[in-house]
């Protein structure tokens, strides 16, 4: 390749550099997407943005698996696509490996994106209806020529097929003779092919039956533990999140609200935002139902192009004070919980963050 | 609040989900989008008769000697406007008897095939082409590209197809076919680049060309294996229907004395003559109208016949 | 103000007095698809009541023939390729199928309506939401347009939308996905049908919105007294507003049951799978329970149960005997009111 510096050589060297497990391989530091609002046809003219991300930081560690929680146009979609680099950043850094990949291109680019792969949310969209599944799954070969010879890769993409539990004959077929469950199997072996450490899940149970959606978790999990993968999941189903996520963020309009482990998040709850969405979870249980509490916040999201001041939850929240409108809170420890030993000591953005139980432990 | 779409899609939640990985599965074939459409068309009578027709058009205007053996060009004048159609013997020289000329009507017919045929497909050919790249390219760059192409689309689109080629056209001196070919294309590839871009646009924010990207894939893989193949549909349907547009195009043109003129064999060409003779002879305007409106129909059926089975609604 | 109402041959309330069964019935509906690739039988063989006041929950997946059986009901399946060989629709005891289109018409929207999933499409993105409310009121009831239009904000103030009477002529692209629902509903209810059924009516919409609208739902079905079956595929959902399931699969009801009952103890293998597969908020386990395979393909159902090719309990009468809807009982023997299964080994799997 003719565009090869130095630095990129320097850079796809470090991203061949093995991580040790519960390192952090992913560092998002501030990272924001605003989208311009242009007025005019010919000389087109800014009349805002939307604040999509917003200042999001969080870091991925090896081998664990962070839930990304929120409504919808909360942000969490651009942060994956962010990650992806299929967006550019407004500002911020993304640092895989130490190296800040949002100002990464050419070849050093192309190493990372080996490295951090994506599994779409639509089975339906995400695979190309005029190409076999072979050619699906054997596409990232002929961009990564140098992962496998090529005499050897139809042999791989039936191994892929079978990892996740498709049919190796299937080589032939075309996706609209799948249902969707096996269509997200085939997004799933895409996303493997090049043995990626990071996956990046953007709803990918979403548009499945129930009854399938456990098949497919169970596979992502299993996956996991047999390539020693990192999973990004973003979703809003709370309680799949919960289910597969070691650790869980929760985004309310480009901001993170509240970020801690699986049981700081869903038992020790201090972000109000957080304790309403967890209220809000239809139980499918009756009996269970009759015991909870809930709280139901009244209104919709605001605008991402005209988020209130301060606080964003500030229009929606029972709690909210003069200070709230005034003052954006930062995602620290509360001050309240600082150097407790308790679980409500973690991330939250609230200037009256307080624990509340809303789901019932067991 | 009828919902018509609802009811298709759960027809098609019923009918998508295919047979469970259990063996009777493994009868079930290979099949691509297009061979499904292709399954489609085979059982459309509309595409059954069309294709028919076009196969003999196709046949007359490569092979005309085939079908007579006539001249279209020398006349005996003794024959002048002679016999009423002597149907019963159906292909002689004489069976839809002479123009004022004395030369075969039937012989003129046969011959005549091949300009329209030339203009038709040629045309066609080069405005996907043509219309093809400059709507692939406004469409999937965007910004200025995307701008400069459709501004320049606009412009083109914005002169009146006919008044146009008549300026085009009476800026040459010798009016081949090519010439005609080259006035129409010159005018008629906006209509394809529209289409194009659109398509192109569409397809453009699917989920799996954000999935090629996320690969690494480069600009002329997402461009020739992801957006291509699926944004041709609706540009092959508009290529056929607009294929019998062409060719009733170059009939007007020279009907009007613009396009094609004697001594070169085109229907165009004797329509002209024959509205010129109506009161005397009828059928020397007849028998090249019938043809073309015949030609016409044939790929405006091919088009919709092949736009009813890429209609991914229906699936 | 006139009140065009012909419906002489319509059931109204009064004549329903007379009537003393449930509201609607479905009796062994038959739905089929005439496709390329053969004939799709969506649905085969459904029997469900709903009464007035009372809340049917629909549960199934996609291709369980929930969806085309509400289709059904309203009239608007397209025929072709949709075909009804075979049952009954009864409204307060009349066939609608065999009822004259004009008389179906007359039903459709002032006696039942309907709420679809996806609210932004089912309303016109030309008109605004006060004249689209006020056109059942015109149409319908012959209002003028001013009268309708304090109906129409009437109506918007019902169903709780802010500032009803600022937003009545804002068009629905102004509104946000839960403010759409909510107009979706003030249609439906415009005319004060006795029955409603609702398409998935949240599934667009995020969870803090969710509860909202079925809290609102809820709440106007029992001011009205009306009927409502609730189709849905989130099981979560159900449990906060049913009084009864009916969870179908491969076109067929499976089991029947009031909604405490079903989640204590399921009486067919399907409800059994699918209640152990969802993960739970309030548990974080090791594996999911999944429900091995697929779907089943309508044009190819499995002969025999439909579900057996899945099925951990499958022997071989499943693979041959369809299992008819049978009552299902305590181990003495006692009546377990309003609770089928259609399940060879049911004995097993309630009591198991």
């Amino acid at each position: 390749m003719a565009d090869l510096s130095k630095n990129d050589e320097a850079v796809a060297a470090a991203v061949e550099a093995p991580v040790g497990r519960g390192e952090p391989i992913l560092q998002v530091r501030n990272l924001k997407k605003h989208f311009p609002l242009t007025q005019g046809i010919l000389f087109k003219k800014q009349v805002g943005a939307v604040k999509a991300v917003d200042g999001v930081s969080f870091d991925l560690y090896q081998g664990e698996t962070l839930g990304i929680v929120g409504e919808s146009g909360c942000g969490k979609s651009t942060v994956a696509k962010l990650l992806m680099n299929l967006e550019q950043a407004t500002a911020g850094e993304v640092f895989y490996k130490g190296q800040d990949i949002t100002k990464l291109g050419g070849r050093a680019l192309k190493a990372v994106r080996r490295n951090i792969q994506m599994v779409f949310q639509d089975p339906y969209t995400s695979l190309n209806p005029r190409m076999t599944v072979g050619d699906i799954i054997g596409e990232p070969f002929d961009i990564h020529p140098e992962v496998a010879p090529k005499g050897d890769r139809r042999r791989k993409v039936q191994e892929l097929l079978d990892v996740v539990g498709l049919n190796p004959e299937y080589i032939n077929r075309y996706p609209h003779q799948f249902s969707g469950g096996q269509r997200q199997r085939i997004g799933i072996a895409r996303g493997l092919a090049l043995n990626p450490e990071i996956i990046i899940c953007d709803e990918p149970v979403s548009a499945l039956d129930v009854s399938v959606q456990a098949q497919v978790i169970n596979l992502m999990g299993k996956l996991q533990d047999e390539f020693n993968l990192s999973y990004l999941f973003i979703a809003h189903d709370l309680s799949i999140v919960r289910h597969i996520s070691d650790r869980v963020g929760v985004m309310y309009l480009g901001k993170m609200a509240e970020i801690g482990t699986d049981e700081q998040i869903y038992e020790h709850p201090t972000h109000p935002y957080t304790q309403a969405l967890l209220s809000a979870v239809p139980v499918p249980d009756p009996e269970a139902r009759a015991h909870r509490e809930r709280i139901i916040l009244t209104g919709d999201v605001p605008s991402p192009a005209n988020p209130p001041s301060g606080c964003s939850f500030r229009t929606r929240c029972w709690k909210a004070q003069e200070r709230c409108s005034q003052e954006t809170p930062l995602l620290a420890i509360p001050q309240r919980f600082d150097g407790l030993d308790t679980p409500a000591a973690h991330l939250s953005a609230c200037h009256f963050a307080e624990e509340k139980q809303v789901v019932p432990v067991h | 609040m009828p919902d018509v779409t609802k009811t298709a899609t759960a027809v098609e939640d019923a009918v998508a989900l295919p047979a469970d990985p259990a063996p009777a599965a493994k009868q079930e074939k290979a099949r691509s989008l297009w061979g499904d459409a292709w399954v489609d068309l085979r059982r459309n009578p509309y595409f059954l008769v069309a294709s028919v027709l076009i196969f003999f058009l196709l046949l007359i205007a490569v092979f005309p000697s085939l079908f007579t053996s006539a001249s279209p060009t020398k006349g005996d004048l003794v024959k002048h406007f002679l016999g009423k159609p002597e149907l019963g013997s159906i292909g002689s020289e004489g069976w839809l008897g002479y123009d004022g000329q004395g030369r075969s009507v039937y012989a003129r017919l046969i011959y005549g095939t091949r300009a329209s045929i030339i203009v038709g497909v040629a045309v066609t050919a080069i405005v996907t082409i043509v219309g093809g790249v400059m709507g692939m390219l406004a469409g999937y760059f965007g910004g200025w590209i995307d701008a400069l192409l459709s501004r320049l689309t606009d412009i083109f689109f914005g002169i009146p197809f006919l008044l146009g080629a008549m300026v085009v056209l009476q800026s040459f001196v010798e009016r081949t076919v090519w010439v005609v070919v080259f006035a129409l294309a010159f005018l008629g590839w906006t209509q394809m680049a529209r289409v194009m871009r659109g398509a192109v646009i569409t397809v453009k924010h699917a989920d799996y060309v954000h999935a090629a990207k996320a690969l690494g894939a480069g600009t002329g893989r997402i461009l020739f294996r992801h957006i291509l193949p699926n944004a041709m549909a609706p540009v092959i349907v508009v290529a056929t229907i607009a294929l019998g547009g062409y060719i009733s195009a170059e009939a007007t043109l020279s009907y009007l004395g613009l396009g094609l003129a004697a001594p070169t064999v085109s229907w165009g060409v004797d329509i002209s003559t024959g509205v010129d003779q109506i009161r005397v002879a009828q059928h020397i305007l007849l028998w090249p109208s019938i043809m073309l409106s015949i030609t016409v129909l044939a790929f405006i059926m091919l088009g919709e016949a092949v736009r009813n089975a890429l209609d991914p609604k229906l699936r | 103000m006139t009140i065009i109402d012909n419906t002489a041959t319509v059931p109204s309330p009064r004549d329903g007095a007379d009537h003393t069964g449930p509201l609607l019935e479905v009796r062994d509906l038959h739905v089929e698809f005439h496709t390329r690739d053969g004939v799709a039988k969506a649905v085969n063989g459904v029997n469900y009541s709903v009464n007035a006041g009372e809340t049917l929950a629909v549960l199934g997946e996609s291709g369980s023939g929930k969806s085309v059986t509400a289709q059904a009901i309203m009239g608007i399946l397209d025929m072709p390729p949709g075909k009804i060989p075979q049952g009954e629709i009864l409204f307060r005891g009349q066939d609608m199928l065999k009822m004259a289109e004009e008389d179906r018409r007359k039903i459709r929207g002032r006696k039942i309506a309907m709420i679809f999933q996806d609210a932004l499409s089912s309303l016109n993105p030309v008109l605004s939401v006060g004249y689209q409310l006020g056109e059942m009121f015109r149409v319908h009831q012959g209002l003028s347009k001013k009268d309708a239009t304090v109906k129409a904000v009437e109506l918007m103030d019902k169903v709780k939308i802010p500032a009803a009477k600022a937003r009545v002529t804002d068009y629905p692209h102004q509104f946000s996905g839960g403010m759409r629902q909510r107009i979706m509903i003030a249609m439906a209810l415009a005319l004060e049908p006795d029955l409603i059924i609702a398409d998935e009516p949240t599934t667009a919409l995020d969870v803090t919105v969710q509860a909202q609208v079925m809290d609102l739902l809820a709440e106007l079905q029992q001011e009205y007294n009306m009927g409502l079956i609730l189709i849905t595929h989130d099981l979560g959902v159900v449990a906060d507003v049913a009084d009864k399931i009916a969870v179908m699969y491969a076109g067929r009801i499976v089991e029947q049951a009031p909604v405490h009952e079903l989640y204590k103890r399921p009486a067919h293998p399907y409800t059994k799978g699918l209640l152990e597969s969802i993960p739970r908020l309030d548990q974080k386990g090791q594996e999911l329970y999944a429900i091995k395979g697929l779907p089943p393909n309508l044009l190819r159902v499995p002969t025999g149960c439909a579900f057996n090719p899945r099925c951990p309990k499958a022997d071989d009468i499943c693979r041959t005997e369809i299992p008819a809807l049978v009552p299902v009982t305590e181990q003495d023997g006692a009546d377990l009111p309003g609770r089928t299964s259609a399940c060879h080994f049911w004995k097993e799997t309630i009591h198991g």
